[in-house]
């Protein structure tokens, strides 16, 4: 959710964000919503449905446990000082982004293969380039 | 605090198929029962929000939307 901190770019490109969860609600607001004002619909998909109909899979273990980039990047954010949460309901869910255009459109598509997000530049250009 | 906790059964996949998409994933296998292409519209996105509401993508035509799926959110 680090593309909160870009609110300003996407007003700019007149564009709107959509976050989708497959976790409890509960536990969404106590961890990854706590202390975040989000001016942007979180949608509960806790039968996967959307996630299975965007082609989204779960990883194995050893593609999220053991890949190296994955411990990597959470020791990254724990030098950098962020708060690691509690792991949610299924860990090898993957997820993944997507930016369409004006008439809905896919013009971007990043589905996870590990624990991994593209840069927030990259959609923002994304974003960008679909408000033209 | 990392807790790691046993993966619930999550959805069946299907047979790997070859995903078509964009940004360096063309030819990765990505399972799933669909893959969502570059170029095509966007599957349906209606749902319920977490405030309360449903939403529906089709009500953001007229906008750039990025949709963005999380993984686990505890």
């Amino acid at each position: 959710m680090k593309v909160l901190e870009y609110k300003r770019q996407l007003d700019e490109a007149d564009a709107s964000v959509v976050f989708v969860t497959f976790d409890d609600p509960e536990p969404v607001r106590r961890g990854l919503l706590a202390g975040l004002k989000v001016p942007y619909p979180v949608l509960v998909d806790r039968e996967r449905v959307a996630y299975r109909a965007w082609g989204l899979r779960r990883s194995s273990v050893a593609g999220i446990w053991l890949d190296p980039r994955v411990w990597w990047r959470y020791a990254a954010l724990v030098v950098r000082g962020e708060r690691l949460r509690r792991l949610g309901s299924d860990t090898l869910q993957l997820g993944g982004d997507f930016v369409l255009d004006r008439a809905g459109k896919v013009v971007y598509a990043r589905p996870q293969q590990r624990d991994d997000r593209p840069p927030v530049g990259e959609l923002l250009r994304m974003l960008r380039s679909a408000s033209r | 605090m990392l807790w790691i906790r046993p993966a619930a059964p999550g959805p069946r996949t299907a047979e790997p198929i070859l995903s078509n998409v964009a940004n360096g994933s063309e030819g990765r296998r990505v399972t799933g029962d669909t893959v969502v292409r570059v170029g095509a519209l966007a599957p349906p996105l209606d749902l319920p929000m977490l405030d309360g509401g449903r939403f529906s993508l089709r009500g953001e035509r007229g906008h750039p939307v990025l949709v963005s799926f999380l993984r686990h959110a505890g």
